[in-house]
């Protein structure tokens, strides 16, 4: 099976005035497959949507980036390549649909620029057929309406209409659904799958919420303060997550069969992005912590499981 | 349209309002509107008999109730310092006011939204923080101390410009302007009188700048602020991620998004403006209102004052309304509220 | 049970509208007791009303009518200072930490407010606070910070030290996590925990997350629409969900795979969301609405929601069997009036849903018209129309026999066996995944079926028989399948929404089953019958073959066994099935529940649409005839 994206060893650091600040990402090593979804999950501020905007080519210019980001036969790819591929082999769908479309233009309007810098030639049809194909049933009535008029599942809808527009090889769904009530974002997951099914795009799945992760993902890739901790199927990290973060976030969900006042609750807070971190991040949070631990942990493999973790190591 | 019909019924109520407080303000000021009138020499019994025959012996709302009728008939009553009737002063020099308003109004939104942009544009650099110090100084000045300063060095100094007046005494024999609208250099220009179109502008110019400077300042802190606001919304970010052109990006997509409090902002600030005339006015000599406004206040001029206060009122109500009419125009949100 | 600490008493909350007399009941009468020490949850969406009913219960707002009383006493009516005593028992604890805690307060002072207001000494507060810092976690070096120099989780200790600042009995948990990451909240909800314990206190715990409450609370109440849809012990809401909303957020939050199976989306639970949503996944057609709908007058009949049905040993009031056969809508319309109208699962008016194999209905209301029309002799065989077709069953098998199913054919109509010939159908029709590369498309399908005996002899349930029927009439209208419907039924009938049909890869409509439409639509559909094939005083469907359907299919034909366990006399005739029972109902009939049931006596038409979790069994279809029959003997 052909890999669609390969990002190795992507740091990105923030520098005011030629003074690094901070380094919120701190090694991405991540594989899509062609038509597989790959689940990013981590808490706030640990670098899950700095990594999409990195893909995206859209960080601001006080970001500087090292390591390589693969797309398809592009190789690495440059800031300059990336203005043909962004928005067109490479597609994405964002938290908050309510702010996600302009509040001015009509969905009709927005959909009709990103269509025309498409060049795709009968956009009114091209554009009811989509909406369409997203379940939105009445495609006029919605191309018409501004954004306050639509709800916000309907609004997702024509999100991600938008970004199939292009027929991408590659969407990038950040949180699509922690805006919506459950089950209507329930409802979208169904629906991205059941349109990458038919179309067979790669998804890059970004959530803080295990679940709807594991609902969604065939590879999960755990990520805490901008390093990859732990990757594999989703099912396997499911069932034996081996990175005591792994443990301890699955730990921490609750559900009614853990008994009350027993979740896992991993001591501390998630290190601030301005905090300068040296050897394993997790370390001072951990019940498993040794001198090790102040040195960078390598990736090891288990199984069909990446961790990079000194207790896993040794 | 109910919402047009709301905002008309709302602002009538505003104007009634207005008018009925400057009313009774200028009734309770200790100064008798009837001893201004005949003069200081006047007899008690004078007096007595002026209050009657201008309805001062009446009840309050029953005066006003009058006043109104009769402003509604084109009655304003009659100026107590020029004898003259209020509406013909006030006809007589608006038009010199509203051009001086219109020259710096123009020039405010014009350079001030494109100084601000341009500023959004290149944040952070050596021109946005230029632009940013001549902002500030436009809205922290006076408008009566800017006025003397640029007459001390443009009119004074230099002698680039005149220091007063609306145009040159001589201009009156030589290129006499036909009345044809009543604006001075609108009829001169449609009436072709080139000489006096130019040394109308010439004469407008330091005026204009004076009393645009602090709407310039405003406009310009306003459309930066709005645009860099606007760009770092989730919707432009999206616009990028979809590869739309930057010039689409930027002019299109989010000047549209923060042309909506800028217009507001250009409302209140003419409203503003009106004001501004007054020393404006004052400092270059402008036969408008603005002058009158002030010898007015001074001589306690009451139906001056009324009048004045009336038209100022309806001017910002008017520019209010049209405000909210290209807002919603703008912004299909407005309609839901 | 303990002693009852808060009792809400028929709660309502109305917001004012715009542009409406009624207003909008955010909380419909809803009562509920609070006992000493237990954890009440209340879970549901946004817009369900639990705020609202949260904030009417703690006397933050006023409640339109109904109220609380906290230890006996009653919140309202009360002078202010007996008020504040009362309220001194209720500790509030809400979602965003950092804007419930004053910015220019610090620590200290946030825990120490509320005790200044009660009077206390400050050498007391000092203690007080003290203690409640160590209780909730916080070290004391942190007293002197402000909200912007703590972390989520830290200000929500705060939250929660200021809560139980003044020793309150009852506390109000607003999604005391939502804005917390998950490592934190687990810390949250530990400490939560543990403080109940320790202090005694009771929780009121409203949160949209359903892993949430089932984890800290005694008795869960779900909310839906300002009414609390099922109340229950935490371990009987999420062991035996009564009701669907109930179920769908339980299998939402159950991290149930959303990977989206060309072969399994029929079954439960993703059919939950693909019979609303076949169009996002395969290809349709539009069945266009009329320019002129047939307005439905709406009178809506209370009474009908107290009825209550006896079937398979148990006893049912009407939303109980709703929820019970996994209901998505209904309506039912009596005498030509809207009397009953309900949506499930996410449905609304304007939803489309599957029909699966209430589609065949439709089918043989065309072909009456066509039939009249002279378009086409149903006595005729099939191969007349379609000479592709000779050779296979459908050489010799007439039109009639295959509307009426009564063409014997080998065909094994088992939706549970991937071999049989309903699994090769599908496969055809693009329905499921056609990894074999044969029967790409339903007509070379139909091409290879072949005869089992003597046609009009016996009935013989075969959805094949439907969709060469589709195929013929376009054939012979050289006019698609879904322009026929929309010009001689759909619009016709007043249809208010456009419906679809789903096509195969070379266009064709899948007859047997294709089609979606609003739940409306089809209860049009049902009074177009109910009324002898008229509407909008036009005759749409000619009346005699309405009456011959109602008469049902010739004795000579040889039932079949499972058409006699369920209906006792009844057949299959055009298309539909009629009944035996005493008012000689007819009815079209899906998979998964859905249903046209059409009552000439009581002239009801009721149209409903499940999703239920398999194709068919006895114990569903008999919950559904008690059902219906029992709506139209009201």
């Amino acid at each position: 099976m052909s890999t669609v994206l390969k990002i190795s060893h992507l740091e990105v650091d923030f520098e005011i005035n030629g003074v690094i600040t901070n380094t919120p990402l701190r090694g991405i090593n991540l594989e899509i497959k062609a038509g597989k979804t790959l689940g990013i999950v981590g808490e706030t501020g640990c670098g899950k949507t700095l990594t999409a905007t990195a893909i995206m080519g859209l960080l601001p210019s006080s970001a500087i980036q090292r390591g390589e980001i693969e797309f398809g036969n592009h190789g690495d790819i440059t800031k300059a390549d990336m203005a043909d591929i962004r928005g067109s082999e490479i597609t994405m769908i964002f938290q908050n649909p309510q702010s996600a479309f302009n509040p001015i233009f009509s969905i009709g309007a927005q959909l009709t620029m990103v269509a025309q810098r498409r060049g795709i030639s009968d956009i009114p049809a091209t554009l009811t057929a989509r909406l369409e194909s997203v379940g939105l049933r009445d495609p006029k009535r919605v191309l018409e309406s501004y954004p306050h008029e639509l709800s916000g599942g309907m609004l997702q809808r024509a999100m991600i209409a938008m970004a199939l527009l292009s027929s991408p090889t590659l969407l990038i769904a950040d949180e699509p659904t922690t805006a919506l009530d459950a089950t209507i974002g329930d409802h979208v997951l169904t629906l991205i799958a059941a349109l990458q099914k038919r179309e067979g795009f790669a998804m890059l799945f970004i959530s803080h919420d295990v679940t709807a992760v594991a609902k969604t993902s065939d590879e999960i890739a755990v990520i805490y303060a901008g390093r990859v901790v732990e990757t594999g199927p989703t099912s396997e990290v499911m069932k034996s997550p081996q990175h005591p973060y792994t443990q301890g976030l699955l730990g921490a969900i609750p559900s009614a069969e853990k008994a009350r006042g027993t979740l896992v609750a991993i001591p501390g807070n998630v290190p601030s992005v301005l905090t300068n971190i040296k050897g394993c991040a997790f370390a001072d949070r951990c019940s498993l912590q040794m001198d090790k631990c102040a040195q960078e942990p390598p990736t090891v493999q288990i199984g069909k499981q990446s961790v990079a973790c000194w207790a896993v190591n040794s | 349209m109910r919402i047009l019909w709301n905002r008309l019924s709302s602002a009538l109520l505003v104007l009634c309002a207005a008018s009925f407080i400057t009313f009774t303000l200028a009734r309770v000021i200790p100064s008798d509107p009837a001893l201004a009138y005949i003069g200081p020499k006047a007899t008690a019994a004078d007096s007595a008999k002026l209050r009657i025959t201008l309805g001062l012996d009446q009840p309050i709302p029953v005066q006003y109730f009058k006043y109104v009728w009769q402003t509604l008939h084109g009655n304003w009553g009659y100026s107590l310092s020029t004898k003259q009737p209020v509406l013909q002063e006030i006809i007589n020099r608006l038009p010199a006011t509203l051009e001086l308003i219109f020259f710096a109004m123009s020039f405010a939104v014009i350079f001030g939204v494109a100084m601000g942009v341009y500023a959004a544009k290149y944040r952070g650099r050596l021109q946005d923080s230029v632009i940013r110090i001549v902002a500030i100084a436009g809205v922290s000045m006076p408008a009566f101390w800017l006025g003397l300063l640029l007459q001390m060095l443009f009119a004074g100094r230099l002698t680039w410009f005149p220091a007063t007046g609306q145009f040159d005494i001589d201009l009156k024999y030589d290129n006499p302007i036909s009345k044809v609208t009543g604006f001075p250099i609108f009829d001169s220009i449609i009436t072709g009188n080139f000489a006096a179109t130019v040394n109308g502008l010439h004469h407008m110019v330091l005026p204009a700048l004076t009393l645009s400077a602090y709407s310039f300042g405003l406009l310009s802190r306003m459309a930066r602020a709005n645009l860099l606001e606007v760009m770092s919304q989730d919707y432009i970010k999206v616009a990028r991620a979809y590869g739309l052109s930057e010039r689409l990006v930027f002019f299109k997509l989010a000047l549209r998004n923060a042309l909506p409090p800028i217009i507001t902002v250009t409302g209140l600030s003419t409203a503003y403006l009106i004001t501004g005339t007054f020393f404006v006015e004052q400092v270059y000599n402008w036969p408008g209102i603005g002058s009158f406004a002030v010898n007015s206040l001074l001589s306690i001029d009451y139906p001056a004052i009324m009048g004045i206060t009336l038209l100022a009122a309806v001017g910002y109500l008017v520019i209010n309304f049209i405000v909210d009419l290209i807002h919603a125009k703008l912004d299909p949100r407005v309609w839901m509220r | 049970m303990s002693e009852v600490v808060m009792q809400i008493s028929q709660v309502t909350k109305v917001f004012p509208l715009r542009d409406s007399k009624v207003g909008f009941k955010a909380v419909d009468s809803i009562s509920i007791d609070l006992h000493k020490g237990e954890v009440l949850g209340v879970v549901g969406e946004s817009g369900s009303g639990k705020s609202t009913l949260a904030r009417c219960a703690f006397g933050i707002t006023e409640p339109t009518s109904g109220g609380t009383t906290i230890l006996g006493e009653s919140l309202v009516g009360k002078s202010r200072k007996a008020t504040r005593e009362l309220r001194a028992n209720l500790g509030f604890v809400f979602q965003d930490p950092a804007g419930s805690i004053n910015p220019r307060m610090s620590v200290y002072d946030a825990i120490a407010e509320p005790l200044m207001l009660a009077g206390m000494d400050s050498a007391s507060i000092d203690t007080r606070v003290n203690f409640l810092m160590d209780r909730v976690g916080l070290a004391s070096s942190q007293l002197s910070r402000k909200s912007h120099e703590l972390s989520g989780g830290q200000c929500q200790r705060v939250a929660i030290a200021r809560a139980l600042a003044t020793n309150p009995k009852i506390v109000l948990l607003d999604e005391p996590t939502s804005s917390l990451d998950l490592s934190v909240q687990a810390q949250i909800l530990n400490l939560l925990e543990e403080l109940r314990r320790d202090f005694d206190l009771t929780y009121f715990l409203i949160s949209h997350n359903l892993d949430v409450v089932s984890h800290l609370s005694d008795r869960v109440a779900v909310m839906k629409d300002g009414v609390f849809v099922e109340v229950g012990t935490t371990r009987q809401v999420i062991d035996t969900p009564k009701h669907p909303f109930t179920r769908e957020l339980i299998r939402v939050y159950s991290g149930a795979s959303c990977e989206f199976d060309l072969d399994t989306w029929q079954d439960g639970p993703l059919n939950r969301w693909a019979f609303q949503n076949v169009s996002t996944f395969l290809p349709t057609k539009v069945i266009a609405a009329s320019p002129e709908p047939l307005s439905l007058d709406i009178e809506l009949d209370a009474n009908l929601d107290a009825i209550t049905i006896d079937v398979a040993d148990s006893t049912y009031t009407l939303p109980e069997l709703l929820a019970d056969v996994d209901t998505d809508s209904i309506v039912v319309v009596r005498k030509g009036v809207l009397v009953y109208e309900k949506y499930f699962n996410g449905m609304t008016p304007d939803s489309v849903h599957l029909l699966q194999s209430v589609s065949k209905s439709i089918l043989g209301a065309l072909y009456a018209v066509m039939a009249e029309r002279g378009v086409i002799d149903i006595d005729k065989p099939i191969a007349f129309y379609l000479p592709e077709l000779v050779g296979s069953v459908y050489e010799a098998a007439t039109i009639a026999q295959a509307l009426d199913m009564t063409v014997a054919i080998n065909f094994s109509e088992d939706y549970s066996d991937p071999q049989s010939e309903m699994a090769r159908l599908d496969r055809a029709a693009g329905w499921r995944t056609n990894t074999t590369g044969h029967d790409l498309g339903l007509r070379s399908f139909l091409r290879t079926m072949t005869a089992s005996g003597e046609h009009g002899k016996a009935y013989q349930y075969c959805s094949a028989n439907t969709d060469v029927l589709a195929w013929l009439i376009s054939e012979v209208t050289q006019t698609p399948y879904q322009d026929l419907l929309t010009r001689y039924i759909w619009q016709p009938m007043g249809a208010h929404d456009d419906a679809s049909v789903i096509v195969d890869r070379e266009g064709l409509s899948v007859g047997n089953g294709g089609i979606s439409c609003t739940t409306r639509d089809l209860a049009r559909f049902g009074l177009l019958i109910v009324n002898g094939g008229r509407a909008n005083g036009e005759q749409v469907i000619p009346a005699a073959w309405v009456n011959a359907t109602f008469a049902g299919a010739s004795a000579d034909v040889e039932s079949a066994d499972y058409l006699q366990a369920l209906h006792p006399g009844g057949s299959y005739k055009n298309k539909w099935w009629i009944t035996a029972g005493a008012s000689r109902e007819i009815f079209g009939v899906g998979i998964y529940g859905q249903y046209v049931w059409v009552d000439p006596t009581s002239e009801t038409v009721i149209a409903k649409f499940s999703s239920l979790p398999i194709p068919v069994d006895g114990v569903h279809s008999r919950k559904h005839m008690a059902l219906f029959r029992a709506i139209c003997a009201q």
